[in-house]
C-alpha cells in the first residue's frame, strides 16, 4: 500500500476519489499506464468500462519501465485486467483492481512491487501547480535499492523513499536543477529543467547495472490537459495528427494492434519507454 | 431435514460439551434451579438453542469464509468452528480477562464474547454484522472488522454503499448486460459486492461473451439474519453454451481478492446455461489499489 497520497487509501471504495486536477467542463478523465516492477515479464493490460463494454482499453506488451501517453476517456468505473504478454488468446486476463476515472482529472495505473506481488496502484496526477512554482514526486520503481534517498538541488523531496511508493507532490521553484538519488549501494545524477506551472514525476528505475533516473513531465501551464495526452485515445473526435517515425517504430517494435472483434473495439497499444516520452508527438489517433 | 441434523449435531454437542465441561456448568445449572419450578428444563433448551446457533455458525463460516480469513472467537465457539473445518491457525482464543481481537478480521460475537468486549466489539474491533444465527442471548453475530484498516464508521459504510450504487448504476446503462428487475433494483441500491461489480464488467467484455447479450438474473444473499450485507451471489445467463463457458473459464482464472469461492456451470430444464458465482465473506470495504 503507498501512503504517500491518504486520498487514495484502501478504504476508498471502487474509487480513486482524485482530489487534483483542474475541471475540464467535458465528461472525460485521462489515464496513463506503468509497468515499474522491475521483475515482472512484459503484460497486457486491460480496462473495462463499467458503462460501455465496447470502450474497452488494451495496452499490450508494456515492459518494465514503459509508461504510455495520458489517454483521454469516458469518465466511470474501469475494471483492469493484466495478461502476460504473449500468453494465449484463450487464457483470460486477471483482475487486479478498478479505478474511478473522474472528468477533468488525470490517473497512473502504476504496476508496482515485485513479480510475486505485483499490484497496480491507481496514482492521482496532479496537473496544476501553486503560481510560479513547479511540482515533483518521485516514484520509487528500483529493486535493488529497495530505499533510496532524492534531492533535487539541495533540498531533499523524497527521504527513505522504499521500493514499491510514491512520494507526496512537493512544489519546488523553478530552475534547472540536478536530482541526486542516493542508496545503500549506488546512486544517480540527473540534470533537469523545471519550468514554472510544470508537474514532474521522476522515476527510480533498476537500469544496466546502475540506478537509473527518468524525469516526467506530467503536465504543464496549469491547463486541465495532461501533458502527451493522446487526445483521440479512446473514442475521442479530436483529427489525428502525422505520426513520426520513433511513433510508428516504437508501435511496431510493440507489436501493437488495433484489435476489432466482435463488435467490440479495443484500442491499440503502444510500447513507450519511459525516455521516449517527452518526445513522442501529441495527438496521434491510436 | 437440515434443521433436524442440525438440531442432532447440536444435541450431541451439548451432551459432549456437558461430559468435558462438567463442573462448571453443573454450577450454572443449581444457581438457575434455585428459582425454577422445572429445574433442568428450561436450561437444557437453552443451550440447546445456543448449541445449534453456534453448529449453524460454525458451519455457515466454514462454508462462506475466505481460507485466509481469521476468527477471533470464545473456546467453546472455536472448538465448534476446528470441528467445522477451520484450521486452527486461523482462530485466535479469546480467554479472560484481557483479550484482544486485534488482528483477526472476523469475530464471533457469542455472549460471552459480547460480554467480554462490551461496546468496543461494535465500535472498535468489528463494527460490521455480516450474519447473525440464533435469538436472543444465544444469538451468535459474526462480525467483521479489517485488521490495519481504519474500522468503518456508519458515515463511512454508507460512502461504500454509494460507491457500490454508483458503480452499479454504471453497469444498468451498459447496453451488453440485461438485469432483471430484482437485480435491477440491487445494482441501483448498492446491494452488490464490489467483487461482483468489478468481474461483471470485465464479463461483458469477454470476446466469447460478447457475441451474446448476458443477463444478470439474480444476486444471491448468503448472509442469514442481515438484510445489508452486500450480496455475494450471482445467477448469470448468456445466450449461448460458449459464452457459458467462457464466462466460466474467466471465473475460474481470476485471483484473490477476485477468485470466487464458487462458480459452475448450469444448464436449466429450457435448455439454456447459466453460471452461479459466490464469492467469500466478507465483502470488502473497498477494491481500490489506490496508494
Amino acid at each position: 500500500m503507498l501512503l504517500a497520497v491518504p486520498a487514495l487509501c484502501l478504504g476508498a471504495p471502487l474509487a480513486a476519489q482524485a482530489s487534483t486536477g483542474a475541471s475540464s467542463g467535458s465528461t472525460d478523465g485521462w489515464i496513463r499506464l506503468a509497468h515499474l516492477s522491475p521483475n515482472t515479464p512484459a503484460v497486457d493490460v486491460y480496462l473495462y468500462s463499467f458503462g460501455d463494454s465496447s470502450a474497452l482499453i488494451v495496452l499490450r506488451h508494456v515492459a518494465y519501465g514503459d509508461v504510455s501517453p495520458y489517454e483521454r476517456v469516458s469518465a466511470g468505473t474501469y475494471s483492469v485486467a493484466m495478461r502476460t504478454a504473449g500468453a494465449a488468446a484463450t487464457s483470460s486476463p486477471v483482475l487486479s483492481t478498478s479505478a474511478q476515472i473522474e472528468s477533468g482529472h488525470a490517473y497512473t495505473v502504476a504496476g508496482l512491487g515485485p513479480a510475486g506481488g505485483l499490484r497496480l496502484a491507481i496514482l492521482a496526477d496532479q496537473l496544476t501547480t501553486p503560481a510560479g512554482h513547479a511540482l515533483v514526486r518521485v516514484i520509487q520503481a528500483s529493486l535493488r535499492q529497495h530505499v533510496v534517498n532524492v534531492a533535487l538541488g539541495g533540498r531533499t523531496v523524497a527521504p527513505d523513499l522504499a521500493f514499491a511508493t510514491v512520494s507526496a507532490y512537493l512544489a519546488v521553484a523553478p530552475g534547472t536543477e540536478i536530482v541526486r538519488v542516493t542508496a545503500a549501494d549506488g546512486d544517480a545524477n540527473k540534470t533537469v529543467t523545471l519550468a514554472a506551472e510544470t508537474v514532474h514525476t521522476f522515476v527510480v528505475l533498476d537500469g544496466t547495472g546502475r540506478l537509473e533516473i527518468v524525469d516526467l513531465e506530467d503536465a504543464a501551464g496549469n491547463t486541465s490537459i495532461p501533458a502527451s495526452g493522446v487526445a483521440t485515445g479512446l473514442g475521442g473526435t479530436a483529427s489525428p495528427a502525422p505520426a513520426t517515425a520513433v511513433w510508428w517504430l516504437a508501435l511496431v517494435a510493440a507489436g501493437a494492434t488495433l484489435v476489432l472483434a466482435g463488435g467490440t473495439r479495443a484500442w491499440l497499444l503502444r510500447r513507450w519507454r519511459v525516455t521516449r516520452l517527452t518526445r513522442l508527438p501529441r495527438k496521434v489517433r491510436a | 431435514m437440515t434443521v433436524l441434523v442440525t438440531v442432532g449435531l447440536a444435541s450431541a454437542f451439548v451432551t459432549l460439551n456437558v461430559l468435558s465441561h462438567g463442573s462448571g456448568r453443573t454450577s450454572a445449572t443449581r444457581t438457575h434451579q434455585a428459582g425454577a419450578t422445572s429445574p433442568r428444563h428450561p436450561a437444557t433448551q437453552s443451550e440447546t438453542a445456543a448449541a445449534v446457533a453456534r453448529v449453524q455458525a460454525g458451519e455457515w463460516m466454514a462454508r462462506q469464509l475466505g481460507p485466509g480469513t481469521t476468527v477471533a472467537c470464545d473456546p467453546q465457539m472455536c472448538s465448534v468452528l476446528r470441528t467445522a473445518g477451520l484450521h486452527a491457525g486461523r482462530l485466535l482464543v479469546l480467554r479472560l480477562p484481557a483479550s484482544d481481537p486485534r488482528g483477526a478480521e472476523i469475530v464471533v460475537a457469542t455472549l460471552a464474547v459480547r460480554s467480554l468486549l462490551g461496546a468496543r466489539l461494535a465500535s472498535v474491533y468489528a463494527p460490521e454484522v455480516i450474519a447473525i444465527f440464533g435469538s436472543g442471548a444465544t444469538r451468535i453475530e459474526v462480525r467483521y472488522g479489517a485488521p490495519g484498516v481504519a474500522h468503518a464508521s456508519e458515515a463511512s459504510q454508507a460512502a461504500d454503499r454509494g460507491a457500490r450504487a454508483a458503480a452499479g448504476q454504471q453497469l444498468l446503462r451498459n447496453q451488453r448486460i440485461l438485469t432483471s428487475q430484482t437485480a435491477r433494483t440491487a445494482l441501483a441500491a448498492g446491494s452488490v459486492d464490489p467483487r461482483l461489480l468489478v468481474t461483471l464488467a470485465a464479463l461483458a467484455a469477454q470476446p466469447a461473451v460478447v457475441q451474446q447479450q448476458m443477463s444478470v438474473v439474480a444476486f444471491g444473499d448468503s448472509s442469514p439474519g442481515v438484510t445489508d450485507a452486500p450480496l455475494r451471489d450471482a445467477e448469470i445467463g448468456t445466450g449461448s453454451p460458449v459464452g457459458a463457458h467462457a464466462m466460466l473459464s474467466f471465473l475460474l482464472a481470476q485471483q484473490p481478492p477476485f477468485q470466487p469461492a464458487e462458480a459452475h456451470l448450469v444448464r436449466q430444464a429450457d435448455g439454456q446455461y447459466v453460471v452461479n458465482v459466490q464469492f467469500d465473506a466478507p465483502s470488502p470495504l473497498g477494491l481500490s489499489a489506490g496508494p
